[in-house]
């Protein structure tokens, strides 16, 4: 195995497949454990004719909304607010796992907001709400402009990836909502609100990152720099090691982050810069290589005495395998395609704290056996103010578990969530977590403030569901 | 915009971006598609067809959602005008290709994440994507 070191064409993604492949095959042909039953995974059945019902990029939350509506305009969304009864929810793309979304009433889109002007000027941008992240790439590049940090991924609506903070990972870089410069809001009572930093100032730290509860924010004006190009250069490496050097590592790089695989002492570590040079050439991705490492560890990890060492053994020889390269287009770059469905919980706890969060919830994992494999990611993201803002008034670690989508992800995620609020982690809004009012309100300096404005906006509630009057509870 | 609240864009603002140009996009896959249906004319064919031009809402959709998996080849999702792969999946009818872009289906997530997509959008969507009939 040592022979891959330096073989062409020998990435360490397809090294990592082999490896798996011939592990897995050699030691327990056929003996891969069929997934379980998802739990819960909610698929309403849908009926010829009858309003459609809304699900979640994961199928873990949905609806039967009473309507739908697809604003192309503010003129038309006031209206809208000033005619519809009942309940309204905003929702972009559906990607966040937590029932943001969910309503018997209006299902609101802002997909087909007609585009405002770009006017680019002073390295900003406006730009729809509406707008899919994966949409802002081609259209900035043809300006010569480029957005400064994306999130993992692109599927979602600037308007719902700024309403929960979803961000990338820095350090010197914030979440997606603090690149944002100002903002329009139509209130639920269908006023028009501009706001920035010198006007509305509290309008404006509240709005860019609402949860949708504030009205619909439908146009915003986002800090933007000029085109540039990145390379993105992920390796396994030994875990420990690199959580001792962690700083500098993230220093060392424009973008850095780890996905540190359980039960394997290992962890994948992706630094993307800028580089001087000619490109260099691209290893081939496989957006289902995390499948093939699942079968290989229910095939092996359940062995007696000898599963898990042979399991490490994987990440260990593999780990010899020369780096993987993606180049080009930062958005490009910066954005990965993850065609497999899962579920998530992340929380974020402040930065000096992440080494210790991370150990534990390892050690937690190993020492009770818990059947995981999905890598947990940890990425560093830059203190802002805006006040719902995971990473308000403090510079944040990240640290991201997953579960399949089609395995019961309650168990695991049971086990791990306490040890986040020992770090006094911040879950992320749109990933799932147990808290309420009670608990979210001593975690966020502006919370009180977020709900009293809340209250003045929407003083019926209609913006509201039940997982948000949980969320605000008699704070909101 | 018509809001009086709008601020007048700059001297050296750039236009919009018109959604207009999507008819010309969608007009060149629909072209694409054509071309591909009339390529080659297996036996078990009968139910692929050339699909219809979208209306101007699914063509929207299908700009900024749909073309996100469906057409880049890498991502591994069965692409516009991939007859092999949409002749597959055809065999189980085209209200199961409905329903499981409705309901979700291994990568596949619910309604494709167009949250105001209606059904008749989708079933524009479903036959242009596939080239199967409704």
């Amino acid at each position: 195995m040592d022979g891959a070191n330096g073989v062409p064409g020998v990435s360490r993604r397809s090294f990592l497949r082999g490896a798996t492949a011939l592990a897995g095959a050699g030691l327990v042909p056929g003996c891969a454990t069929p997934t379980t039953g998802a739990a819960p995974e909610i698929a309403p059945a849908f009926e010829a004719g009858r309003e459609l019902p809304w699900s979640n990029w994961a199928a873990n939350q949905s609806c039967r909304p009473s309507g739908r509506a697809a604003p192309q305009s503010e003129d038309e969304l006031a209206s809208l607010f000033a005619s519809a009864t009942g309940s309204i929810r905003p929702v972009g793309a559906g990607h966040s796992f937590t029932a943001l979304v969910p309503t018997d009433g209006t299902l609101l889109s802002l997909d087909r907001l007609e585009d405002p002007a770009l006017d680019a000027r002073d390295g900003s941008v406006q730009l729809s709400a509406g707008r899919r992240l994966h949409e802002l790439g081609p259209l900035l590049a043809a300006q010569g402009l480029a957005m400064e940090n994306l999130p993992d991924i692109d599927y979602q609506t600037l308007g719902g990836a700024t309403a929960t903070s979803t961000h990338g990972t820095g350090p010197r870089f914030g979440s997606l909502s603090s690149q944002l410069l100002g903002l329009t809001v139509v209130t639920p009572e269908g006023h028009v609100l501009e706001c920035d930093a010198e006007r509305q100032p509290e309008l404006f730290a509240a709005a860019r990152c609402s949860l949708g509860v504030l009205g619909a924010v439908t146009r915003m004006r986002v800090r933007v720099q000029p085109a540039f190009e990145l390379v993105e250069r992920s390796r396994l490496e030994r875990l420990e090691p690199l959580l001792e050097d962690l700083d500098s590592r993230f220093d060392a790089s424009r973008h850095f982050e780890l996905l540190a695989f359980p039960h394997s002492d290992y962890a994948l570590t992706v630094g993307t810069n800028e580089e001087t040079g000619p490109p260099p050439e691209n290893s081939q991705e496989d957006p289902y290589l995390l499948f093939e490492i699942r079968d290989a560890y229910k095939a092996i990890a359940p062995l007696p005495w000898i599963g898990p060492a042979i399991y490490r053994q994987i990440f260990e020889t593999t780990a010899g395998a020369p780096e993987d390269v993606r180049s080009g287009p930062s958005y490009s770059v910066l954005a990965h395609d993850r065609m497999i469905r899962f579920r998530e919980m992340e929380y974020t706890v402040p930065v000096e704290a992440g080494p210790a969060c991370l150990r534990e919830i390892l050690t937690t994992i190993r020492e009770r056996g818990i059947p995981v494999m999905f890598p947990i990611e940890y990425r560093h993201v830059r203190r802002d103010d805006v006040w719902l803002s995971m990473f308000s008034e403090r510079d944040g670690a990240s640290i991201s578990i997953h579960q399949f989508h089609d395995e019961d992800y309650r168990p695991y995620f049971r086990a791990i969530e306490p040890i986040f609020w020992k770090y006094d982690g911040r879950p992320h809004w749109g990933k799932l977590h147990s808290l309420g009012a009670k608990e979210l309100a001593p975690l966020y300096p502006h919370f009180r403030d977020f709900a009293e404005l809340r209250r003045e906006l929407d003083p019926s509630g209609r913006m509201l569901n039940s997982h948000l009057r949980s969320v605000f509870g008699a704070e909101g | 915009m018509s809001n009086d609240a709008h601020p007048a864009p700059s001297s050296g603002s750039t236009a919009a971006l018109p959604r207009a140009r999507l008819s010309t996009w969608v007009a060149v896959m629909v072209v694409m598609g054509l071309g591909s249906a009339c390529a080659s004319a297996p036996a078990s064919e009968e139910a692929v067809r050339a699909p219809a031009p979208l209306s101007p809402s699914a063509a929207e959709a299908f700009q900024s959602v749909c073309a996100r998996c469906h057409v880049p080849p890498a991502i591994g999702a069965p692409l516009l005008g991939d007859r092999s792969e949409w002749s597959e999946r055809g065999r189980r009818g085209f209200e199961t290709l409905l329903r499981n872009t409705i309901e979700g289906s291994g990568s596949m997530p619910p309604l494709g994440t167009c949250a105001h997509c209606s059904e008749r959008d989708l079933r524009e969507l479903v036959a242009f994507l596939s080239g199967i009939e409704p």
